[in-house]
């Protein structure tokens, strides 16, 4: 069962349609009444079910842990609140971004053909020190034009299989084209590059030479004239029905740096980078349709069939939209002392809408810690979308705008749809306002945001507990329609911990240093390395140095990355003023290199000090020793610790006696083997290597511990506890006999 | 119909060694996997303090571990579900569902097809008990059991192969309905229009069976080298009898779904910290596998009577 501290934050307010106190009542008399009758007519069967529940009740006495293992089993839950004048000294957050690539568009989606016909005014300012004569955008829907595409080939590699294997509806494609491309009123002539991998099928960028250089601070006028093919869902976008989800939908300007312009080709890894601007877009749906965008929604105008929605926004990257009969529009207002206030639009399927309070819980839980912690949110407005049933558009993060992603079945306490929710809540600030080159540095958005959603989750929920998704027929996996909660499993606490698994059952390790531009990536490791990976190292950090330390240097790459993307050694800077000290080598280890952490016990025990064979008597002679009855016993400790991997990291050694009695030793964790030796009047007990769990990069924790007398009681219960799978497995396939 | 349960429920609590019988086969049979899983959890846990965290609870950042180093093999079935509440019925369950039984792992298939055997042998010794009042010592049981294994291979045969049809046909439907449905956005509408192909699941795979247990007791009783002309007249017996044959099916049926109801709402979900709680959860499960041997064999007792009504008017 969930504990009452954790029921406390989903405890919600009755419905006026649940049964009243009265209908309560009469239900009891008539269920007291029937279980009278039940007990006279079937006592033996009263009794069995009785044994039953007091049995399973008695089973259940002190399974709480309540043991101390010699470590810290989960981190203590941390404050949502900042240390008071947390603000002093840090910068202040800007107030507006470059806006140099600003967007009219106007465009017209046709649910018949499943066509967005557009025309775009882009003006673009040139804030580089160096002057260009050429343009850059990319057609991101050609990635699905056909399986030729880079994105295509690479999602192969990554295992996922798009529509793999099946026969592709003819209307699942996609595709983008540009009708006219105009600069000062003249038509310009464009041309398809390949500048990743040369391929010559992938029409994913195009390039446009200008008549005359753009120089630095000069602002040029760009008007596009293109038509978008809404596929069948790829990547989190498409139309399933009369739903249909938007993103990246029109021709998007590359980004121009000193180094030249950065436009890739679409990956099937990796996600986007664009430059800030304000976004005025006018989207004409049939009429009775809801829409929901990126920025607020600043008019609706019907015109017989149709009406158009338009939306604006200033300070952002992109710009998304869904669109949908079945939508039902909420709204309420996040308020927190000390934060700006945020309108919050809720779009929910009316299947879920019995779940519109804990979308709108997870999504504010998201913006009071992370504007706690971090830096506030900038934006008054936010639109959350709960996607159509099967659409695979859940989970996805736009400016100002995201998509969560529910079932009818997600009880509490499975951390579903509360952790996608954060999550994608949590992009507004690590991707939304701090923006990053995700082609380069998928790691930033997706790692500090990983991070951050793990310790938003511990802190309002608490514990999230093992579930699983049953009830599927044969033929077909539909994900499962009935969830059950297994509270008898912490699955994950504030560090992320189920994420060490997914470390040590890939190579992700090694398969590619964070450094290496994420693109280049071993497609199907990109996700643990960028996710993973980097949320264990900012809770390594965070354990080593502390939050207060880890949370400053945090909200300083928040407030100076804002509107805009900083490298990675911006990051890395602002973490060690907050750190205050020098973390050049831990970034070395995680982010330059692929080095691997894995500190082991190697040897440990206790023997008695008084030696045994021969030694020089009083006499001066050699003779055999004799133990001195009367003295008391003291004991040499050795211990010898090892590191097995090529990581170096500063770990506590933990040996604990039988006396009780405790001691820490330092190691810096440089030489590949440690050997300690102690003197007492008590036996080693257990030796436990990185007691505090701050090394969460550490491969193999089994190997960090040693238990002088240990059993397998706990193989053997478990064991045991799991014969009752076999059996039952047995009677299930003896069904079919 | 009151008298034949009657008389199915007195001919089990009568025999109570049959019920002894066919546990401590399921036992025995469970124990080999049960020592190799303990050793894998041992080598898993390691000589560190796992074994104190895992002792209290089921450790989530253990198992974390666990999975990494265990993906494939005996220790992959070692699961949160397996261990914890009623998931090791809702996991069998499921995967009777997905029709994914036969996909179990490798290491613990073996053991299933011993099981498979055994549990036909056990069926024919215990209808020989039943129906002829034979087998009543443990050799004479046991020659029963190898007796009777042909005929209840060939039951066992032909019900696996409409199971086969069944699953192979109510999977083309969902996929047809899959491939229908692909501009269906809600859950509700997608869930009604699957539920024709759960009911048609369940219903078909209880009429098989119906059909075999009522096969079995027709060649049981008529001692016949084949099963065809005992499947020919159970069907004959259904036929002439529906409701009667329906009932003596049904009733014992949906006792064991409440008994699986029941085991669903009681079973211990948390995890073993002292051996007391280990033993009284080992024991609850012990007691529920207990249960739905004595339903099932209350169902085939049930067969047992009705096909004699049926039969002997």
């Amino acid at each position: 069962m969930v504990d009452r501290q954790t029921l406390r934050h989903h405890r919600r307010q009755p419905s006026p349609f649940e049964s009243t106190p009265f209908d309560d009542h009469s239900s009891r008399t008539d269920t007291d009444r029937s279980t009278s009758a039940l007990i006279r007519r079937r006592p033996w069967l009263c009794g069995l079910i009785v044994c039953l529940w007091a049995g399973s009740l008695l089973a259940q006495v002190g399974e709480a842990p309540t043991g101390d293992f010699g470590v810290e089993r989960v981190a203590e839950v941390p404050r949502v609140d900042p240390d008071p004048g947390f603000e002093a000294g840090l910068p202040a957050l800007r107030a507006e971004s470059p806006r140099n690539a600003n967007y009219r568009i106007d465009a017209t989606y046709d649910p018949t053909t499943k066509v967005i016909d557009g025309s775009l005014v882009l003006t673009w300012r040139n804030i580089q020190s160096t002057s260009t004569a050429e343009l850059s955008f990319h057609l991101y829907w050609n990635a699905w034009r056909n399986d030729q595409s880079t994105w295509l080939r690479e999602d192969w590699m990554r295992g996922r299989g798009h529509w793999t294997g099946k026969k592709v509806p003819d209307d699942a494609w996609a595709w983008q084209q540009v009708d006219s491309f105009r600069v000062g009123g003249d038509e310009l002539p464009w041309r398809y590059i390949a500048p990743d991998d040369g391929n010559e099928d992938d029409r994913t960028v195009f390039h446009v030479d200008l008549p005359r250089a753009v120089s630095p601070g000069e602002e040029i006028e760009v008007e596009i004239d293109f038509r978008s093919k809404v596929p069948r869902t790829f990547a989190r976008v498409g139309f399933r029905g009369d739903y249909v989800f938007a993103a990246h939908w029109f021709p998007k300007l590359g980004v121009f740096t000193d180094d030249g312009w950065v436009t890739p080709q679409f990956h099937s890894a990796t996600e986007f980078f664009s430059d800030y601007g304000r976004y005025d877009v006018a989207l004409t749906v049939p009429a009775g349709w809801t829409v929901g965008a990126t920025g607020r929604l600043v008019a609706i105008e019907e015109q017989g069939e149709t009406a158009t929605h338009r939306f604006e926004q200033n300070d952002v990257h992109g710009f998304a939209w869904t669109a949908s009969p079945d939508f039902i529009s909420i709204e309420r207002r996040f308020e927190r002392p000390g934060l700006p206030e945020v309108d919050v639009r809720l779009l929910v399927q009316p299947d879920h809408l019995a779940q519109a309070d804990r979308l709108f819980d997870a999504s504010f839980a998201a913006l009071e810690s992370y504007g706690t912690w971090y830096g506030p949110y900038p934006y008054d407005y936010m639109t959350v979308v709960d996607p159509a049933y099967g659409s695979r558009t859940g989970g996805m993060e736009y400016p100002t705008f995201y998509t969560c992603g529910t079932r009818l079945s997600n009880p509490l306490g499975s951390g579903s749809p509360e952790g996608v929710t954060i999550h994608e809540a949590g992009h507004q600030f690590w991707y939304g306002v701090v923006g990053s080159n995700e082609f380069d540095h998928a790691w930033i958005d997706e790692g500090f945001n990983t991070f951050s959603t793990s310790r938003t989750e511990w802190v309002h929920y608490g514990p999230v507990y093992y579930s699983k998704r049953y009830f599927d027929p044969p033929g077909k996996s539909f994900g499962g329609f009935w969830r059950r909660l297994f509270p008898g499993l912490e699955w994950h606490a504030p560090t992320a911990l189920r994420r060490r698994g997914r470390l040590s059952r890939s190579d992700s390790l090694t398969s590619d240093a964070l450094a290496v531009p994420t693109w280049k990536h071993l497609p199907h490791e990109v996700g643990n390395l960028s996710y993973s990976k980097t949320a264990l190292w900012l809770t390594t950090l965070e354990r080593w140095l502390g939050w207060e330390k880890l949370q400053r240097g945090m909200s300083i790459a928040y407030r100076r990355g804002a509107y805009r993307a900083p490298t990675p050694e911006e990051l890395f800077a602002a973490l060690e003023e907050g750190a205050e000290r020098d973390l050049d080598a831990f970034f070395d280890h995680v982010y330059y290199r692929s080095a691997l952490f894995d500190y082991a016990v190697e040897k440990a025990g206790s023997r008695s000090v008084v030696p045994k064979g021969f030694i020089e008597q009083d006499d001066g002679e050699l003779g055999l020793s004799k133990p001195d009855d009367d003295a008391e016993p003291m004991y040499r400790t050795d211990v010898v610790v090892r590191r097995h991997g090529d990581g170096v990291f500063p770990v506590d050694i933990l040996l604990v006696y039988t006396d009780g009695n405790e001691e820490r030793v330092a190691w810096d964790g440089e030489d590949r083997w440690h050997w300690i030796v102690r003197e007492g009047p008590a036996k080693l007990e257990r030796v436990v290597i990185d007691p505090d769990r701050v090394l969460l990069l550490d491969l193999d924790w089994r190997n960090n511990s040693r238990l002088m007398k240990g059993d397998r009681f706990a193989a053997r219960a478990w064991a045991a506890r799991w014969a009752g799978w076999v059996q039952d497995l047995f009677l299930t396939v003896g069904g079919f006999l | 119909m009151l008298g034949v349960l009657r008389a199915a429920f007195g001919q089990v609590i009568a025999r109570p060694r049959l019920v002894v019988a066919v546990y401590v086969v399921n036992v025995l049979l469970a124990i080999p996997l049960v020592v190799a899983m303990e050793s894998v959890l041992a080598d898993s846990i390691g000589d560190g303090i796992y074994q104190e965290s895992v002792r209290a609870t089921l450790d989530g950042a253990w198992y974390s571990e666990h999975t990494g180093r265990y993906d494939t093999g005996l220790g992959s079935t070692f699961t949160p579900s397996s261990v914890l509440g009623p998931g090791a019925m809702l996991d069998n369950l499921d995967a009777w569902l997905e029709g994914k039984l036969v996909a179990v792992d490798p290491s613990v298939f073996g053991m299933v097809l011993l099981w498979a055997f055994a549990w036909l042998g056990l069926q024919g010794a215990v209808l020989e008990r039943f129906v002829h009042g034979g087998a009543a010592g443990p050799s004479s049981f046991a020659a029963a059991a190898l007796r009777h294994l042909g005929r209840m291979l060939q039951a066992a045969a032909i019900g696996l192969l409409a199971y086969g049809m069944l699953w192979s046909l109510v999977g083309d439907w969902v996929k047809g309905i899959d491939n229908a449905s692909i501009d269906v956005t809600s859950e509700v509408t997608m869930l009604w229009r699957l539920a024709p192909a759960f009911v048609l699941l369940v219903l078909g795979f209880h009429l098989v069976r119906l059909v075999i247990d009522y096969t079995k007791v027709a060649a049981v009783r008529e001692r016949s080298g084949f099963v065809l002309p005992a499947l020919v007249r159970a069907l004959s017996m259904i036929a002439r009898r529906p409701l009667l044959a329906v009932l003596g099916y049904l009733v014992p049926g949906l006792l064991i779904a409440a008994w699986m109801g029941v085991w669903l709402l009681v079973a211990p979900g948390g995890a073993s910290s002292s051996w007391v709680s280990l033993i009284l959860t080992v024991a609850l499960t012990q007691l529920f596998i207990i249960g739905r041997l004595v339903l099932r064999l209350f169902q085939l007792a049930t067969a047992v009577q009705v096909y004699g009504v049926a039969a002997d008017g």
